[in-house]
């Protein structure tokens, strides 16, 4: 093990009680140095990162986004679609909404995702929704154009969704 | 056997959306860490990650099988932690701070026997002191499990500057944590 790999194990909360870094530290004086320092930053990272109990849900007794919102969502992107001229044009006629319904049904309404995903990401599962054979990508994919991340100060998961919306859109269009 | 991340996805792309169930199975508990690691407020950070999955499900079309899905997933939960700061005017650099009466009613920090809950807090607060690429580069490395190769891929800087930052963060933190007695492991 070189000074390079040692610090890959130092970091990975599950590597760093191995053998082979042991071993390392013990005839690397400048590592071993390293570990002194970083002790109680790693010993408090690898607690944090292999305790479970630690992530407690704030509400317990609420569901978390249930697979049922996910097909409400998805209901109502195909009812938008029929119901807009521009959707008409743009989407495959034959395009169905794929869900299993049948799977989905174990699952509880979750009324707060409900609610996001009717006041804000409706409109927006359109997209995916609308045309879920269309894997292409074009450049005004945030996520695809990884560029996003430098410049991602004033972006956000919505802006992602946005982009990609973008793209589906882009394609649908011109393959029709 | 278990599905690969890659195989889940192309079943939820293909149509097959109940699959995304397992999705969220596998990941919420790491996006939760990492979002109640940078956000104040456990709620707010509940609903970040559950944004993030209808993000990640809105836009699955776009998912790559080259793309590691946990990179995938933690880009789009930064971001909409970037967008809580911005509604809630929280910019990055307003942390908590380390609060040493958390450490036991005596106020003394030295006492050990830190409950979990309080630990987390303490290191909540403490990484939120570091500059967000330095603790950035720390969540993904110990709560995500991500490889400096993909952590230099996530935040768009080079591996030996990801494995810099590290280095940095951790001892900044060990600074910052050395005051508390180490919990035993
Ligand atoms: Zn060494």
């Amino acid at each position: 093990m070189n000074c390079e790999t040692a610090f890959d194990y130092l970091t990975d909360p599950v590597l760093n009680s191995s053998p082979e870094l042991r071993r390392h530290l013990d005839e690397c004086p400048r590592c071993r140095e390293m570990e002194e320092v970083l002790s109680p930053a790693l010993t408090w990272m690898t607690e944090a990162a292999l305790d479970d109990e630690a992530i407690d849900s704030p509400r317990p007794s609420a569901p978390f986004l249930t697979a049922e919102t996910l097909a409400v969502a998805d209901r109502l992107a195909a009812q938008l679609a029929r119901d807009s001229e521009t959707r008409r044009e743009l989407v495959p006629s034959t395009f169905q909404p794929q869900f299993a319904s049948r799977s989905w049904s174990r699952w509880r309404a979750g009324g707060v995702v409900a609610m996001l995903l009717l006041a804000g990401f409706g409109g927006w599962f359109l997209g995916a929704a609308a045309n879920p054979d269309n894997t292409s990508t074009s450049a005004v994919c945030l996520w695809t154009n990884r560029e996003w991340s430098a410049a991602a100060v004033d972006q956000s998961a919505k802006a992602i969704t946005m982009s990609c919306l973008a793209c589906h859109l882009a394609a649908s269009t011109s393959s029709l | 056997m278990a599905l690969t991340d890659e195989e889940l996805m192309r079943r939820v792309q293909a149509g097959e959306s109940v699959w995304f169930e397992e999705v969220v199975r596998r990941y919420r508990t790491v996006l939760t860490r990492v979002a109640a690691s940078k956000l104040v407020d456990s709620a707010t950070a509940e609903d970040v990650v559950q944004e993030t999955f209808l993000a990640a499900f809105a836009c699955r079309q776009s998912f790559k099988p080259n793309l590691s899905l946990r990179v995938w997933l933690v880009a789009i939960l930064f971001n909409a932690c970037k967008r809580v700061w911005r509604q809630r005017q929280q910019p990055t650099g307003q942390p908590l701070p380390l609060d040493p009466a958390l450490a036991g009613e005596t106020g003394e920090p030295h006492e050990g026997n830190l409950l979990a809950a309080e630990r987390d807090h303490i290191l909540r607060a403490a990484l939120r002191q570091l500059p967000e690429p330095q603790a950035d580069t720390l969540r993904l490395r110990f709560f995500v499990g991500l490889s400096f190769d993909e952590i230099a891929a996530s935040m768009n800087c080079s591996v030996s500057g990801a494995k810099r930052r590290a280095k940095l963060g951790l001892e900044s933190l060990a600074g910052l944590l050395r005051s508390y007695q180490e919990p035993t492991r």
